[in-house]
Formats: C-alpha cells, structure tokens, sequence
C-alpha cells in the first residue's frame, strides 16, 4: 500500500513538476547558445539585452528550487488537510503511510530540483576544463582546512538530513494550521515561524552550552571543529526530525479537521 | 417513471395494491413473468426489501407464484384475479361515497348524482386505471 | 453482528457537544436514512465512522472493530463535497480505486459511466457539478462493501440527477451490505429506506422501521419529521 501511495504521489507531482524541470534544462540550453553567440559577435545591444537574459535564467534556476518547494507543500496542504483529504483518508492506509510516502516523494523531489537548477548552471556555463578547475580549487579550499576528501559525504548528509528536516517543520506546521476552523493556511505559516524560531533558539543554546567542552578548544585544529560541529548539526536535525513527525502524525491522527 | 406513494399507508402496501391494479387492468397478462426483484424495485423507485414484501403479500394473496429458479409469475387462475378485481372495485366505490359523504350527499344523493352524470356524458369511457 | 454499532458516542468540540451519548446499532441489509437538521450530528457521526475525527468518548464499532485500516476496507464513503482531483480523468480515477480498494469492481463502474455517457478521457474540471456528483457516486458504489455511508447524496443536484442517484443506490443494493444516507430531504429517500433514525443536538430522538411509523401513525416519515422538528 506505500508504495501505492508512493507511486500516486510520484505521478500526480511528475505531471507538474516534471514541465517546470523540462523548460529550466531547455532555457539552460538557449543561454549557452546565447553566451556563445554573444561571445562571437561584438554587439552592444545583444550583449545588453543578453545580459539580461542570463541574469533572467540565473533567477530561474533559483525559482525552479523555490517554486518545487511551494508545489509540494501545497500537494500537502490539499491532499491530507483539504478536501482531497475526504479520499486521502479513508483509503484502507494508515497515517504512517500517508505521511512517509509525501516526506519520501517531497524530499526526492527537492533533491530532483536542486540537481536540475545545478545541472542547468553547469549547461549554460560549462566546459570541461572549468569544471576540472572548478573542482580542483574546491579540492584546495578542503586541503587548506585540513579537511579529508571524505568531508563530501558529511556536506551531503548534512544537506539531506537538513532538507528532511524542513520538509517535516513544513508538514508540522501545516497539520498544526489546518486544525483550526479558520484561517488555516494563517496559522500554518504563523505556526512554521514558531517552530523555525524554536528550533533555532534551542540550536543556538545547545551551541553556546558545547563551546566551552573540549571539542570546541581554542587548541583544537579547525578541521576537527568543523566535523564535530557538522556532526553536531545533523545530530540535533535528527531529532527535531523526530519532534516534527511526532507533531504531524498526532495532528493528523487525532486532530484532523476537514472542512 | 418513479413511482408516487402517499403518506397514509405503509410504502408495501401501495406497492401491492399498484400489482393488484396492474394485474386486473391486465397490463400484466395473466401467466407473465414478472421483473427481478431488483428491477421491479428500480423501476418504484423503492427499496428492494419493500418490494420483496409487496411481492410475498401478492404470492400469499395467490395473485402471483414464485417458481424457485425462474422467479414471479402472475396467476393463471381468472377467479383469483376476478376476487381482486371484485376487492379493487368495493374499495372505489367506498372512496368516492366517502368522498361525496364529505361534500354533504347522502348514499341516495349520492347514487342519483351518479346517474344523472353517467346520463349527462353518455356513460364515461371504460378505461384502464392509470398506470 | 450489527455492521455499524455506537456504545455512548460522545463528541465535543470545545464547548460545542456534537454528539452526546449516542447509542445505535445498524444491521446489514438495511437501508437506514440518518435524518435530522443541519448541525445535528449526522456529518460528525460519519466522519468519525470513517475515522476522520476521533471520538471524545465512547466509541464506534465497524464490524466489531474501531475505525482504522482494517475498518477502511469495509466502508465505502461519499462525503458531501467534491473530493475529487480535478485534474484526474475518469480513467485515472478508477485506476486510483482499483488499486487502494481490493473490493472495486472496475467492471459495475464502466457499466454505469457508459450508461451516462461519460468517456473515461474526460476529466473532472471538464464535468458540470451534477455529473461530478455522479462519477463520486458510481466510484463510491462500485465498491463491494459491508457499509455505505452516504452524507448528503443528493443535496443540490437537480431532480433528474437526484433520481439518478436514488436508482444507483437501489440498483446496488446488496443483502450483505448496509447503507447509511445522511439527508435533510426526506420525501425523496422516503421509499427507499427500511429504517430511519432522527437525530437533534446530538441525540437519538428516534431510530424505528420506516412500515411501523406509517402503520402505527398513519403518516409519512416526511410528516413526522416536520411534526417533531416543527420548533426548528
């Protein structure tokens, strides 16, 4: 039955997303036809009105990321605690179910976006011995702070758990808005700065409480603090991963109000 | 199409008397297969058990017979249905002397008023009851 | 065993009592019409059915067990809105139920689409409101299940429409299978229901076989409603 649910959700979000991912990787293309043909001709209005049009593709690629991000909260929003909630509930599945197969479908589809915006940069700008400097300068930035290749997989971790983790403030702070008769979607929004704010403030305490353990002493090499503190990081998502879900999975369960 | 039903008498019984009537008037010959419980009920536009009932108030009255696999049958038998018809005509008769009771006729009045409108439209078609 | 048992159902919302110890047993079989006023309880007594909201107190049986996935299998429902995606066309909508419901019987549901002429390519958006309310209730009544809960099922369609939906339901009924029809318009379920069930503020005002208040009071239900709910 999850992978039911997986594969509706999967669908239905394709049907949106997969058009918005489609035209980013085609303008992608068009600016890098457009860099070229800017850098052949020496046209003070193309490279203007070319100027422009890179600008405009840059914003793009960072709308790409924002818009997914506003499609699958609203999926959400509607298919759990609107009036497409009436079906999404009574299907012989439980709330479990319902909520991991959006986390796993949002989070897939975040990291789909936030490859497509990369990827399109990488399109429009790239060749090959830029990305080999690219790479080697970031080797260097590494290297300089005494950091392991290894460090990748941290920065990688730390980006899902840290995506997994919004993506659960955001189902909280929805299933806690709908829960009110009025203004639901007021309260969500009000309801996920509460939670933003609380978490960064229980974050910043635990910081100021760990800076004076050995960990963090003025003695310890940087590359040492950095990991601990990544780790430290994923640590602390983790459990408000938990928190989040539990808010979630309660609201919904026991709380839920369908107009 | 769907059928109407009046609030004095339980849904069943209007059921009935509707088979009764249809049966008499002959728009179901005698001898004929009667539709589904289902269908029949469809076509009321009642519930299927109320219409089980109308039919096993029929099957007692010996108006129609159920043959175990092939369903409802109306009956062959002319004096059955003669009965009904007999039991049908009684009950108009005393819904329109009641009727006329309520208008202020006597029985006699009643009756003279009868024949002089029989007279009058030189005797009313004789025609099927509304189906 | 009835297939749908309330023990001292009570639900508050806040200080609002929806509903306030009601005890009701519903056989399979029957076709029950759930009447009472807007805000009575009927859409609360559904929705917790169907495990949509939980109760304050006291509890609700499908089958002998409380609401949950076990429960889900076994009642199929129409709530009063359109649920329905828009964006979805016929055909994706009986994929959707024939994969989450085991009990789906893909080929009832073509039948009737076919009957009103719907192509399984149309979609949702494309339907005018009383087709819409159709293609819900086919969905919801191809379903083989042990309990229908029907809330409003014909509240503002138009009378061709409505009787549509009234010989749908006729037209499904199964011995096994009891349906419950939630409603404010009586004279047209009238002569479908075995049983009817009148609820106000959250009581039971009364719950009798549709044959023993006619017999016994010489009135329609339609009547009798208007008679006890004459205050209102």
């Amino acid at each position: 039955m999850f992978m039911k649910l997986v594969k509706h959700e999967l669908h239905e979000l394709l049907r949106v997303l997969l058009p918005i991912f489609g035209g980013l990787l085609l303008f992608a293309g068009v600016t890098r036809g457009l860099i070229w043909l800017m850098q052949q001709n020496d046209n003070p209005i193309l490279s203007v009105t070319g100027g422009m049009f890179i600008g405009l593709f840059f914003m793009s690629c960072v709308a790409c990321v924002i818009l997914t991000a506003v499609l699958l909260l609203v999926r959400f929003a509607k298919s759990v605690h609107g009036d497409e909630g009436y079906l999404t509930h009574t299907l012989p599945v439980g709330v479990h179910s319902i909520l991991c197969s959006r986390l796993l479908v949002s989070v897939l589809f975040l990291a789909a976006a936030m490859g497509t915006a990369i990827g399109s940069v990488l399109i429009s700008t790239w060749r090959l011995e830029e990305l080999s400097e690219i790479s080697e300068g970031i080797g260097l930035l590494f290297e300089s702070a005494g950091l392991k290749s290894g460090f990748w997989w941290t920065i990688l971790a730390s980006v899902f758990v840290q995506t997994v983790t919004t993506v659960l403030m955001v189902f909280a702070a929805i299933s806690i808005g709908h829960s009110f008769n009025r203004g639901k979607v007021g309260f969500s929004i009000l309801f996920y700065f509460a939670l933003n704010t609380t978490a960064s403030m229980i974050s910043t305490i635990l910081s100021l409480l760990l800076m004076n353990t050995t960990l963090f002493d003025e003695a310890a090499e940087l590359s040492t603090v950095t990991s601990s503190s990544m780790a430290l990081s994923i640590g602390m998502n983790l459990v408000f991963c938990g928190v989040y879900y539990f808010i979630a999975w309660i609201m919904t369960r026991k709380r839920l109000n369908l107009a | 199409m769907r059928w109407e039903f009046h609030g004095d008498a339980p849904i069943h019984a209007q059921v009935t008397e509707r088979i009764e009537r249809m049966i008499v008037s002959g728009a179901l010959k005698p001898g004929e297969r009667l539709p589904s419980v289902r269908s029949f009920a469809l076509e009321a536009g009642i519930n299927p058990n109320t219409m089980q009932k109308a039919l096993n108030e029929l099957e007692r009255g010996g108006l129609i017979y159920s043959q175990r696999t092939a369903g409802n049958f109306v009956t062959n038998d002319p004096q059955t249905i003669a009965a009904v018809r007999e039991s049908l005509a009684a009950q108009t008769i005393r819904q329109y002397l009641r009727g006329m009771t309520e208008l202020g006729y006597s029985p006699e009045e009643a009756e003279a008023r009868l024949r002089a409108q029989l007279q009058s439209e030189g005797g009313i078609e004789h025609a099927n009851p509304e189906l | 065993m009835p297939i749908l048992s309330c023990e001292n159902l009570t639900k508050q919302y806040g200080a609002v009592t929806a509903l306030d110890g009601v005890n009701l047993n519903i056989e399979p079989g029957r076709i029950v019409g759930l009447l009472g006023p807007n805000g009575s309880g009927k859409t609360t007594l559904i929705k917790i059915a169907n495990g949509l909201l939980t109760p304050t107190s006291g509890r609700i049986l499908i089958n002998g067990m409380e609401p949950g996935v076990e429960t889900k299998k076994l009642v199929s429902f129409l709530p009063e809105r359109t649920y329905l995606a828009n964006w979805m066309s016929v055909k994706q909508l009986l994929n959707y139920f024939q994969d989450f419901y085991e009990d789906f019987d893909r080929e009832r549901a073509a039948t009737m689409l076919a009957h009103l002429n719907i192509p399984e390519t149309q979609r949702i958006r494309q339907m005018s409101k009383g087709t819409r309310e159709k293609v819900q209730l086919i969905l919801v009544m191809s379903r083989r299940a042990r309990l229908y809960l029907l809330d409003e099922p014909i509240g503002g369609v138009d009378p061709a429409a409505r009787d549509y939906i009234l010989n749908t339901i006729i037209g499904n009924y199964d011995p096994q299978a009891a349906v419950v029809i939630s409603t404010h318009l009586i004279a047209d379920v009238e002569p479908l229901l075995d049983e009817v069930v009148f609820i106000q503020n959250g009581h039971i005002l009364r719950h009798t076989p549709v044959d023993q208040i006619r017999e016994e009071m010489g009135k329609s239900v339609d009547a009798l409603f208007r008679e006890e709910f004459r205050c209102l």
